[in-house]
């Protein structure tokens, strides 16, 4: 009884260690395969284009002229808008915008979700409760969240992210959820809390890593419903206010202007499809490595 | 994008429209791929009968014809009749149920002939003392009348006989024609009657049949008008349909033939499509307005600056289709005195503005900026903001629903130190000056107050001749320009679109419309 | 059955409760009175307080949130404050907009998506089969706006074969109503269809192993009459169910999809009552969307469980 306790969580500390690395590596060589190359290189180039549209772009998203509605052009590839911006610096600045909300609310929205899914662990009675929380949650459809938050913090940046989190939080609650129901089944976790392991490490060593799979491949699909959720609500009106562009405004902005400029939506058009495409080739890929093992 | 489209796909949903559109062309197609039709197109030839449908956004308000509540847009003038109207080209009045009148020199007094034909729709004859008991309710302050200011400046009113009466004014009322525009004459027998809709007595050419609250107006020919033959249709149906889209909507299906009240931007498109036209009426300037007690446009300059920055010939062809004038005066361009010199005052000057700024020591300043939350507004404030911002200024906009905006308006407190307006500019100068918010000389929007304002502006409305009322507008504009408080980005009309089937619509000075004597090229039913 | 719906009853009324709250909590979370907004040019304490009196604004939230629930239990939905119209009659003015949209998606579903389904569930040939693959994930994958901006561009704007905005109601003129018709339900329709044909392929793959398959096979029935007559038929009600479930998307979708074709349902309606702050209006809309879905999951969940208990694991993601 007493050598037990003392050996047993050490044997899993270093078990745990070893098992985090194999996790680790897997998810790393789920970009070995070409879809995780090809989407990680599309995105690779995003991030790269929002995060030095400063530098190579050093006039903003709202340098007018007197042109209107021109079509693309070798100087300006994606033609210029209503104003004379250019469409294509436009798209670029619209890029912060979208990766900022989906790279800050989905990881985000993982983890909240995940904790939630894991409350059980302090009581049944919290855990349970919770899960009746999200279960109201997933009866709003992603848009109709977004439309009650706009609805009350007026549209812009931080309810799109808020619309994000919230709307990630049932299925990554689910999925940790789930992962402990099955977990407290298994003998090893009933011997374990016998032996007095306190539920953290139960949940730290044993029902994370189980859960972990599940939830990262769900937060890379998360993504591409967040370029969706973002471009829809900025579609009907309801997301970042001009003149700050998001690949959303920019769709919203050409399709009035369609039957005049309809190369305007192309270029922003494109740019969301690559955007979802990366998400989506990353995610499969993900997907992919986490069965193989 | 097209090339991740597998081929396979186009073709399943090119075949898939194509045979939904082998099963409805045969009947009508809702695109016309013609060349586009563009406004110019003239309405078919007059012919007489038929039922006209119209639509409009907001309902019937047959209570507040005083008032010239919006929701009488199209059934004020085609059922009741004012003592004269102001003609749209020369800016000077036409007599309707007035034959004839007589300005004292002064402005002091008018004598007025009425016609002796004019009969109610109730078969009653038209009196003075009709006129003179509309005027009366206009002058009431309970009554709320548009042209409350001026009748209040009426000091006697007197009936010499049937058809002719004499006003007498405290001071002088040249812009008398400005109450008489929005004074349709109503019948005092029947005046408790009107708000309910069920008896409104007038003397146009449709009588009022039924309302509908909510739902639709229905007026009919008046068959004993002194001019009957001229008037082309047997029915108007005025429906209210008080979304924007559906009214565009309705107009594309044919279902009605006009409306007001649809979205500049879809008239504009619509109109582009053949057997259909705009329409222009009425009329608003967009002014960007400061107020003079709050930095940093207490200073002159900064104001100045602002003007000078701001790019007014973008904010036409690009937010407005080029169907718009950018202007420095917040008149009609028919406005007796009306300077087209003065009015390009302020051109697209960007180093002027910086140079002005860089002498009032104003550098970066940001500031809050009140605007509509409509399309229209926000595009403009686009352009302003962006203007702004090359001169160093950083406007931040705070966006209001128009009852918002009318309520701080009415509050004298917009809560930002600009704003950005929208103003109808249908009243005369004189009218305006005493009326508007932004223009007049006490508890004024702006916070503009000066004794040399207050009697630029009482010479304004009180000019009787042509030749003072030049000089005192003249002089007016000036000021006006120079302290640069509400100078206009741009004024433009305001644009509806009707098929081409239907014509004769005449639009009146505010904006409302005559439909009395509108036809129906294909009359229907 | 019964005992399904007993057991499904006390979670589903929790969660139209619990919506409830939300929809009437969340918009009178927003800063900004009402009352002062609604007094526009007489901004007066005295007209306010009037105005607040006259919308009940000035009771309790419990209070008024029992009053609208009452209401909505005996068919009130409430008035628009800012209409000053019934909340029922501005939904009745739009229900049929969105109606005829939903319903036209809905059977161009049922017919692309079973059509899809089966073809890629009985072609043998591998190329055939790889394409069908590929093009389902795209319908997948791609969202109803995406599509329907593609839409506007090839059969509204470069060829101007059918109309890209507005609307014309069926019931007044059938033949302009379908062409208005036409491309937002296939905007809306294109992925959910995309969705269905895949259950319904490998439902097929999976009852084409199914030991009757070979035996009517090895009786020589041809494979033509094996997809229709026993493929096809035991896999249909994996068919239905998956498009009861996407009906949920589509309306959700549905949201989107008007405010591009400038349609005016009710979509058009939540967004411009946020747009107005219209509360009344919006919390009718909220609560009728939660209780769609709900519904839509209950009645999915009940046939799948009596379907094939394997499904149901299926259809939560």
């Amino acid at each position: 009884m007493t050598d037990v306790p003392l050996t047993a969580p050490g044997a899993a500390a270093t078990a745990t260690r070893r098992r985090l690395n194999p996790t680790l590596s897997r998810y790393l060589s789920a970009f070995r395969t070409p879809r995780g190359v090809i989407g990680l290189s599309i995105l690779g180039i995003m991030v790269l284009a929002a995060l030095l549209a400063p530098v190579l772009f050093p006039g903003g998203y709202d340098q007018q002229g007197s042109n209107a509605l021109t079509g693309p052009s070798a100087q300006h590839i994606f033609g210029v808008d209503e104003f004379g911006r250019d469409i294509f610096i436009r798209s670029v600045y619209g890029l912060r915008v979208d990766l900022s909300l989906i790279l800050t609310a989905v990881p985000l929205s993982m983890a909240v979700g995940t904790l939630i899914g894991l409350a059980g662990a302090i009581s049944e009675w919290l855990g349970a409760g919770l899960q009746r929380v999200l279960d109201v949650v997933i009866g709003f459809p992603g848009l109709i969240l977004g439309i009650c938050l706009v609805a009350i913090l007026g549209p812009g940046w931080f309810p799109l992210f808020l619309t994000i989190l919230i709307g990630g939080l049932p299925t990554a609650g689910r999925l940790a959820r789930g992962a402990w129901l099955t977990q407290q089944g298994r003998e090893y976790v009933l011997a374990a809390r016998v032996l007095g392991v306190p539920p953290r490490k139960l949940l730290v060593r044993h029902v994370l890593p189980n859960a972990m799979d599940a939830i990262v491949v769900n937060g890379a699909v998360w993504m591409v419903i967040g370029v969706y959720i973002e471009a829809g609500l900025s579609i009907v009106g309801l997301g970042v206010q001009p003149p700050t562009p998001s690949i959303g405004v920019l769709l919203n902005n050409g399709l009035r202007f369609v039957t005049q400029a309809p190369t305007y939506i192309i270029g922003p058009g494109v740019v969301l499809l690559l955007l979802s495409v990366g998400f989506s080739l990353i995610s499969d890929a993900l997907n992919e490595a986490v069965n193989r093992r | 994008m097209s090339s991740r489209t597998p081929a396979w796909r186009t073709r399943l949903i090119a075949a898939a429209a194509s045979v939904a559109l082998l099963t409805t062309a045969a009947c009508s197609a809702a695109t016309d791929s013609g060349p586009g039709g563009g406004k110019d197109t003239a309405a078919g030839p007059v012919r007489d009968g038929g039922t006209l449908t119209v639509a409009q956004a907001s309902d019937a308000d047959p209570g507040s014809f005083l008032k010239t509540s919006v929701g009488n847009i199209l059934s004020e003038y085609t059922v009741l009749e004012t003592l004269t109207l102001m003609d749209a080209k020369t800016g000077k009045p036409k007599g309707v149920l007035a034959k004839s009148w007589k300005l004292a020199p002064d402005a002091k007094s008018i004598d007025i002939t009425l016609r002796d034909d004019v009969t109610f729709h109730s078969g009653r004859k038209l009196t003075a003392r009709d006129v003179i008991f509309t005027l009366k309710k206009v002058r009431d302050p309970a009554t709320g009348a548009a042209g409350q200011a001026i009748a209040q400046q009426i000091t006697s009113m007197k009936a010499e006989g049937d058809h002719e009466l004499k006003l007498t004014f405290s001071k002088p009322t040249p812009n008398v024609f400005d109450l008489f525009e929005t004074a349709p004459i109503l019948n005092p027998a029947t005046y408790d009657d009107y708000a309910a809709g069920k008896n409104v007595d007038g003397t146009g050419r449709f009588v009022w049949k039924s309302w509908t609250p909510g739902g639709r107006i229905a007026l009919t020919k008046y068959a004993k008008y002194r001019d009957a033959k001229n008037t082309h249709l047997d029915k108007i149906n005025i429906q209210v349909i008080n979304d924007p889209t559906a009214i565009v909507s309705a107009i594309r299906s044919g279902r009605v033939q006009y409306g007001v009240g649809a979205a500049a931007l879809d008239a504009r498109s619509l109109s582009k499509q053949p057997g259909y036209a705009l329409l222009s009426s009425g009329g608003s300037a967009i002014p960007f307005s400061m107020d003079v007690t709050k930095a940093p446009f207490d200073k002159k300059e900064v104001r100045q600056a602002v003007q000078y920055a701001i790019d007014r010939r973008r904010i036409v062809q690009q937010v407005e289709g080029g169907h718009a004038d950018a202007t420095s005066l917040p008149w009609k361009k028919n406005a007796v005195g009306y300077d087209a010199g003065q009015a390009k005052h302020y051109g697209y000057q960007p180093d002027k503005a910086k140079k002005l700024l860089a002498k009032a020591g104003v550098k970066g300043a940001t500031f809050k900026v009140v605007t509509l939350n409509t399309p229209e507004a926000t595009s403009i404030f686009q352009i302003v903001k962006n203007n702004l911002a090359a001169v160093g200024l950083n406007a931040k906009p705070e966006v209001l629903s128009a009852t918002e905006y009318d309520g701080r308006i009415a509050k004298r407190d917009m809560g930002a130190p600009a704003v950005q307006m929208m103003n109808s500019n249908a009243l005369l100068p004189a009218s305006a000056v005493t009326s508007r918010p932004e223009f007049v000389p006490n508890d004024n929007l702006l916070h503009v107050k000066s004794p040399a304002y207050t009697k630029l502006v009482k010479n304004v409305s009180d000019a009787s001749t042509p030749a003072a009322q030049k000089k005192a507008l003249h002089a007016y504009n000036a000021y006006f320009l120079d302290q640069a408080f509400a100078v206009p980005l741009i004024t433009r009309p305001t644009l509806t679109v009707r098929s081409t089937s239907v014509g004769g619509i005449a639009p009146t000075q505010t904006g409302f419309l005559n439909l009395g004597q509108a036809w129906l090229s294909e009359p229907k039913g | 059955m019964i005992r399904f719906m007993a057991r499904k009853a006390p979670s589903v009324l929790f969660v139209l409760l619990a919506s409830s709250v939300v929809a009437f909590a969340l918009p009178r979370l927003a800063p900004g009175d009402v009352a002062v907004s609604l007094a526009g040019t007489d901004p007066s304490a005295a007209n306010v307080a009037a105005i607040r009196k006259e919308l009940g604004l000035d009771r309790s939230p419990v209070v008024q949130y029992w009053d609208w629930i009452s209401g909505l239990l005996h068919g009130d939905l409430g008035q628009s404050y800012r209409l000053h119209r019934s909340v029922t009659s501005l939904i009745g003015d739009r229900l049929g907009s969105t109606v005829e949209l939903a319903v036209f998606a809905t059977l161009l579903v049922l017919v692309m998506g079973t059509a899809l389904g089966v073809l890629a569930g009985s072609t043998k040939r591998r190329w055939t089969r790889a394409t069908l693959d590929l093009g389902n994930s795209l319908l997948v994958a791609t969202p109803a706006f995406l599509t329907a901006l593609a839409l506007i561009l090839i059969f509204g704007v470069y060829h101007r074969w059918l109309p890209v905005s507005g609307e014309v109601s069926l019931l007044e003129n059938p033949s302009i109503g379908i062409q208005y018709l036409i491309l937002p339900a296939f905007a809306l329709a294109l992925s959910p269809s995309g969705i269905v044909a895949r259950l319904l392929q490998t439902e097929m793959t999976k009852v084409r192993n199914e030991d009757y398959v070979d035996l009517a096979l090895a009786k020589g029935t041809s494979s033509r009459q094996i997809t229709l007559r026993h493929v096809l038929r035991n896999s249909f009600g994996t068919a239905v169910v998956a498009i009861g479930l996407e009906i949920g998307t589509l309306l959700a979708g549905a949201v989107i999809t008007e405010s591009i074709f400038n349609r005016n349902g009710l979509g058009q309606l939540a967004v411009s009552s946020v747009q107005s702050r219209d509360f009344t209006v919006l919390q009718v809309l909220i609560l009728g969307v939660v209780f769609v879905a709900v519904i839509c999951q209950i009645v999915t969940e009940m046939v799948l469980a009596t379907l094939d208990p394997r499904i149901r694991l299926g259809a939560q993601t």
